[in-house]
């Protein structure tokens, strides 16, 4: 196989005294999805933070396209390609959906194509009726796809997804679901969700993790991993 | 060429001023520090405390009626501005900033309109000239550099040692915690800003006789508390006792040399520096995030 | 549709003030002066607090430089009011690079007590050498040194003063309009919304914070300028505390729209503490209650609760 977009060697994290993360890694390729599910408190968030630059490993190495990024700040990581969305949707509550969409692609896109690319961002997103109204006015569901959208705009190499599906309804679920797969086909997407079903009907591949550890990683259909999954939950951990 | 003969004193006075300075910012240290209170107020207690010992002074009642009225003064005013406005927004940080520089400025017209825009003095009650090895010293501000680092220490003590100390803290990390744990912590709020304003307005009497009392002595005091506060390392006592030793001597020294407004001009943007440096206040886990 | 509501008002304010004029008596005309050039220093400190959410407690050095840049250049060097009037901004553009920087590396209360402590040490270095700088009690300039002298032959001082404010902050009013609502405006508002977002999308939030910092640090500077040049007089009561916190109230008086906000709060505060003035010391006690009635109604005010929000810091 290709060289892989980004890879972890032994990650570990603690804070003040409890182990959050240890010794993880992890190989992301070029693009399908990579589902991580694991209980409360298995250290997926830490995993996101660790990825996308918000926090820095105590032990281990990071890498991206080959190139060492673990003391990047998020900025740097970002202009590399590193785009995330967070559990509780962030976008800027002042601006419109246009603006805020504007603000996320204006870095990467000329002024001339700008407008285009945000009007069919838009449209692919379901949002293209809501562009003039004010970030503050959207649902909660409208917000997660505002910040999808937003960190599509930033035309990432590879987007990890923090818990996207709370606060979101079935419907919007399922909505969520076609978006993710159509986007899979073009590039990396590190996807943490607690719905099980969710990320294994998504994922090529899933990590199972379990106190700060990855015990299981392989294909959804693997015998190996599904008893892992089980056990982890069952375990009531 | 530096002046010898007068490091002596220069030493000796920059202690005696370094325990005043830490004494003065003792109570920012309670209310900032471990409250985490942004209280613009607080040089104004130290104000009312000098004007309190200075009306009764001048109401022929003795000095030292002053170091108990004032106490009662300063502590009073800071325990009514927290009941009356501070505690209605739960200490909410950019409430609180406005509101206790409004009060900042009301209270230096209250001062105003009472003593006039003239520096007021008042006089010692006593005065021995204490000779020391080389130079001689005021016997009373002698004694108020003593009182000052032992009450400091006592608050050291009494904060770190009792429960005072980690219920102040407690009410402040996670209010809602301590409610359930029992802890009155409206109540806990109303010790802190007590004792602060007490500790500050004894200050405020204590350093009259050496010290110009006018309306606008509220805002050096504040800016110096903070500093020494900020400087100590916030929220730990016993680091505002040593940051005001230290700036009381690296003041004095200096002065040696410049002015001491120069002096002061340096202290205050040596804070500025640490501040900056240190990035005090940037979210842990860095800034960004 | 928004900008050309907020283009409107921003071309409606400077002519409103205009026609006022001459319906004003002598001592109307000559408050309303003042208060112009304040209002300069109103939009200056809200380009900070309003448009990136930081709340700076040592704007009064930003303004001071100002004035003591102008002021002493035309004391000192040369009695050419424009020349000093640059000098001013000037000074006070470099000194808000370092208010910038504070800003970009401190958080929270801490910003508050940094800046304070930085205008204090301005103001006591004002005092210290005070044998050039006049100290408390000032220097009150020649009067071909200023820009009424400069104007002399075609209006009277006083007329003078007040449409040499009303122009400069026509310019200023203009100026902030187009900021607000171009590209590094809606920058600045991301930042004041979520500075940790904005960076996650790749951009630099320091730098925009120093770029803030330089256009609140200018206008302010302006002011301060004006002041020294129109009434020839610099003193280091400008640098003092009250002269930082003024602002505070007035753009949080002046309400969400940053077209008009500065001026409307400048101007209502300031006219408040004018009738208030035959009370004892009425402005500044004006001001001291207006605060502690501003922290109980930000309770309700969404948009200024959001504002003192952001100054604490995000976690």
């Amino acid at each position: 196989m290709a060289s892989p977009l980004l890879s972890l060697q032994g990650v570990s994290k603690s804070f003040g005294g409890v182990q959050a993360l240890s010794d993880v890694s992890l190989r992301v390729y070029d693009s399908g999805v990579l589902g991580i599910i694991g209980p409360n408190g298995a250290g997926k968030s830490t995993l996101a933070g660790i990825i996308v630059g918000a926090l820095k490993p105590d032990r281990g190495k990071v890498f991206f396209r080959g190139r060492e990024i673990t003391n990047l700040t998020v900025r740097e990581r970002a202009a590399l390609g590193v785009a995330h969305t967070h559990q509780i949707p962030r976008v800027f509550q002042s601006l419109t959906v246009y603006e805020n969409l504007e603000l996320a692609a204006s870095r990467r896109v000329s002024r001339r194509d700008l407008d285009g690319i945000i009007r069919e961002a838009a449209e692919k997103l379901g949002l293209n009726g809501l562009l003039e109204l004010g970030a503050s006015q959207l649902s909660s569901g409208q917000l997660r796809l505002l910040e999808i959208g937003m960190a599509l705009l930033s035309q990432p190499l590879l987007l990890v997804m923090d818990e996207p599906t709370q606060g979101l309804a079935g419907l919007e679920v399922n909505y969520l679901s076609n978006i993710l797969r159509s986007l899979s086909e073009r590039l990396a997407i590190i996807l943490i969700d607690h719905r099980v079903d969710f990320v294994a009907s998504l994922s090529n591949r899933v990590a199972v993790m379990s106190r700060g550890r990855v015990v299981g990683l392989g294909r959804i259909g693997d015998v190996e991993v599904v008893e892992k999954i089980e056990a982890v939950y069952m375990r009531g951990a | 060429m530096f002046p010898l003969e007068h490091l002596g004193l220069a030493l000796f006075d920059g202690l005696v001023n370094g325990s005043v300075m830490a004494f003065i910012a003792l109570g920012l240290t309670i209310v900032f520090g471990i409250m985490n209170v942004v209280n613009l107020t607080h040089g104004e207690l130290y104000m009312l405390g000098a004007l309190t010992c200075w009306l009764l002074v001048q109401s022929m009642l003795p000095y030292a009626s002053a170091l108990i009225v004032a106490p009662l003064v300063s502590g009073g005013v800071a325990v009514i501005i927290n009941m009356l406005i501070l505690q209605r927004f739960g200490h909410e940080p950019g409430q609180t900033i406005l509101a206790t520089f409004g009060l900042l400025l009301i209270l230096q017209q209250v001062a105003l309109a009472i003593m006039g825009p003239a520096p007021r003095s008042v006089q010692a009650p006593f005065n021995p000239v204490i000779e020391l090895a080389g130079f001689s010293y005021s016997g009373f501000k002698l004694v108020a550099g003593l009182v000052s680092i032992s009450i400091s220490l006592l608050v050291w003590l009494v904060v770190e040692g009792s429960r005072l100390g980690s219920l102040l803290r407690a009410s402040q990390e996670n209010r809602m915690m301590a409610e359930s744990l029992g802890i009155d912590t409206n109540r806990v709020f109303m010790v802190g800003f007590a004792l602060a304003g007490a500790l500050v307005g004894f200050a405020g009497a204590l350093t009259s006789p050496f010290r110009q009392i006018h309306f606008l002595m509220g805002l050096d005091a504040l800016a110096m508390s903070f500093v020494v506060v900020v400087l100590g390392g916030v929220g730990r006592v016993g680091g505002t006792i040593t940051a005001g030793l230290a700036l009381g001597l690296l003041e004095s020294l200096t002065a040696l040399l410049l002015t001491p407004t120069l002096a002061r001009v340096l202290t205050v943007a040596l804070a500025l520096l640490y501040i900056v440096a240190r990035r005090l206040g940037a979210p842990r886990g860095g800034w960004r995030y | 549709m928004r900008v050309k509501i907020s283009a409107l008002a921003a071309l409606v304010a400077p002519l409103a003030l205009a026609a006022v004029y001459p319906l004003l008596p002598e001592y109307q005309r000559a408050l309303m002066s003042r208060v112009l050039i304040l209002s300069i220093y109103s939009y200056g400190y809200a380009v900070c607090f309003q448009m990136i959410g930081l709340m700076s407690l040592g704007h009064a050095a930003l303004f001071a430089s100002g004035m003591y840049g102008a002021g002493l250049y035309a004391f000192y060097v040369s009695p050419d009011p424009l020349a000093a009037l640059l000098v001013g901004v000037a000074a006070s553009t470099l000194l808000s690079i370092l208010f910038g920087l504070v800003s970009t590396r401190v958080g929270g209360s801490y910003f508050m007590i940094g800046t304070l402590l930085a205008s204090q040490a301005l103001y006591l270095a004002a005092l210290h050498f005070n044998e050039v700088t006049g100290g408390e009690q000032g220097l009150v300039l020649k009067k071909e040194a200023t820009i009424v002298g400069a104007l002399g032959p075609l209006l009277s001082e006083l007329d003078a003063r007040y449409f040499t404010s009303l122009a400069a902050l026509t310019i200023v009013i203009v100026c902030v309009t187009i900021l607000s609502h171009s590209r590094l405006g809606r920058l600045f508002h991301a930042l004041r919304d979520d500075e940790g977002k904005l960076e996650a999308l790749g951009y630099n939030t320091s730098a925009l914070k120093l770029v803030a910092f330089t256009i609140s640090g200018a206008l302010s500077g302006a002011s301060g300028a004006l002041q020294a040049l129109l009434y020839g007089y610099i003193g280091a009561g400008y640098a003092g505390i009250l002269n930082s916190v003024e602002p505070v109230l007035w753009v949080l008086v002046g309400g969400p729209y940053i077209q008009v906000g500065p001026l409307l709060g400048c101007l209502a505060v300031n006219l408040l503490s004018d009738l208030a003035r035959g009370l004892l010391r009425g402005h500044v006690l004006t001001v001291g209650a207006g605060l502690v009635a501003l922290a109980f109604a930000t309770g309700r005010l969404r948009w200024a609760y959001r504002l003192l929000g952001v100054s604490r810091g995000r976690g």
